[in-house]
């Protein structure tokens, strides 16, 4: 009986003439089925991996794809809040231009560069001054009617007193009734039509433009509608007047001479 | 008795393969079949290590596509080499059974990284593939403390 080492040595040489064998001659001895066999298991293993990985990889997918709709939402959202924000620029602006080819007396357009809106205090700030033309008692005007008047001008910026400050007048005139009266700001929203005499009638709704009698503002300008009328308080009527022009809501305005 | 054990260890084999062939660390295959081998080696005599050894390593020169030889012959040689050792003078511990993997390890990677240079090609630096076999002992030393002989000629 031949000893261990005997078939220890018979095999390192089996192998060794094998090898030997399949190096110089280019080839192997793989058994092909033996691949395919295992092939097969190979394949069984990775359904049955991606059986229970699918459903933890499409999770995953959907919520990187989630958030990457999120990041795209937001990105989509701020582009259309600038998009609004021209399309809402370009209409200001074509207002103005329309006030820059009809009115004769335009000095320059400004853009409102602060507001101090106190309740007692509805001044705005202007980007524009002495240096671009612009005067104290000026008239500030947008596409929609009266905004203000000037009432102080440094070097690039003025303050811009609105329509609706408890220190503001205009001489005004009732659009279809032709009567005259005065506008004045309350402080609100709203402003109070003045010495309006009780037989007037006044309808809701009715415009008020300037009447040029002041000779601080060129007639014409619309500055409110009527919203309420109180005939009987008296000698003359109480009534509100909304202005056309939305202080809060104010971007531009036209700055034209007396 | 003998058909159960036969495909216990076709089981093994085929799961060793499987994650073998699935899972790297680092880039670093894994190297379990040399615990196959060890296995069969300290469960049997030489001769049952030998031939169970270069049957596995027969087994995976074909899966892997290189000359038939090289695996069969390194594993041949650990299953010999662990029931020579184990028979004559190895009584297992844990800490021995963590050394001896290492060193099969050891010994199976450059083994077959010298066959394949001879007969082959060069499969990488020397110095990439003794790192390379230096993990591939790390990561099965872990196993040579739960692999264990069977009749325990363990040290308690």
């Amino acid at each position: 009986m031949p000893s261990k080492r005997f078939f220890l040595y018979l095999f390192i040489l089996f192998n060794i003439v094998i090898l030997t064998y399949q190096s110089s001659k280019g080839l192997n001895f793989n058994l092909a089925f033996l691949n395919n066999i295992f092939s097969s298991i190979y394949k069984a293993k990775t359904a049955v991996v991606d059986f229970i990985h699918s459903p933890i990889r499409k999770i995953y997918i959907i919520e990187k794809e989630n958030e990457r709709l999120k990041t795209e939402v937001e990105r989509l959202l701020q582009l259309e809040q600038k998009y609004l924000e021209a399309i809402q620029e370009n209409k200001s602006l074509k207002g103005l231009l329309s006030i820059k080819e009809k009115e004769r007396r335009y000095v320059t357009s400004a853009h409102v560069i602060g507001r101090n809106m106190g309740q007692w205090n509805n001044v705005l700030v202007l980007d524009k001054g002495l240096s671009d033309g612009v005067s104290k008692d000026m008239v500030a005007i947008n596409e929609r009617g009266l905004a203000g008047k000037i009432t102080e001008v440094y070097g690039s910026y003025s303050n811009l007193l609105l329509v609706t400050d408890i220190n503001f007048s205009v001489s005004v005139r009732l659009q279809e009734s032709r009567t005259e009266g005065v506008v004045s700001g309350t402080g609100f929203r709203k402003c109070k039509l003045k010495y309006i005499p009780s037989e007037v009638e006044v309808k809701n709704g009715e415009i008020v433009v300037t009447s040029g009698l002041d000779r601080l503002f060129p007639q014409g300008i619309p500055v409110g509608y009527v919203s309420r009328v109180n005939k009987y308080v008296g000698l003359f009527q109480d009534i509100d007047v909304v202005p056309f022009v939305d202080n809060r809501k104010l971007e531009f305005v036209a700055i034209i001479k007396q | 008795m003998r058909l159960l054990r036969f495909f216990v260890w076709l089981f093994s084999l085929i799961l060793v393969f499987v994650i073998q062939s699935s899972f790297t660390i680092y880039n670093t295959s894994l190297n379990l079949t040399v615990l196959l081998a060890y296995y069969a080696g300290i469960k049997g005599k030489e001769m049952i290590g030998l031939f169970i050894g270069a049957m596995i390593g027969f087994l995976e020169d074909n899966l892997s596509g290189s000359l038939v030889g090289i695996n069969m012959l390194s594993k041949g040689l650990i299953g010999y080499m662990s029931a020579f050792v184990y028979n004559r003078f190895f009584i297992w511990t844990p800490l021995f059974g963590v050394v001896i993997v290492i060193l099969f390890t050891l010994i199976d990677g450059l083994l077959i990284y010298t066959l394949n240079s001879v007969f082959s090609k060069t499969p990488a630096d020397l110095s990439v593939a003794f790192v390379v076999i230096m993990v591939q002992g790390m990561l099965n030393a872990i196993f040579g403390y739960f692999i264990k002989p069977v009749d325990m000629k363990i040290y308690k």
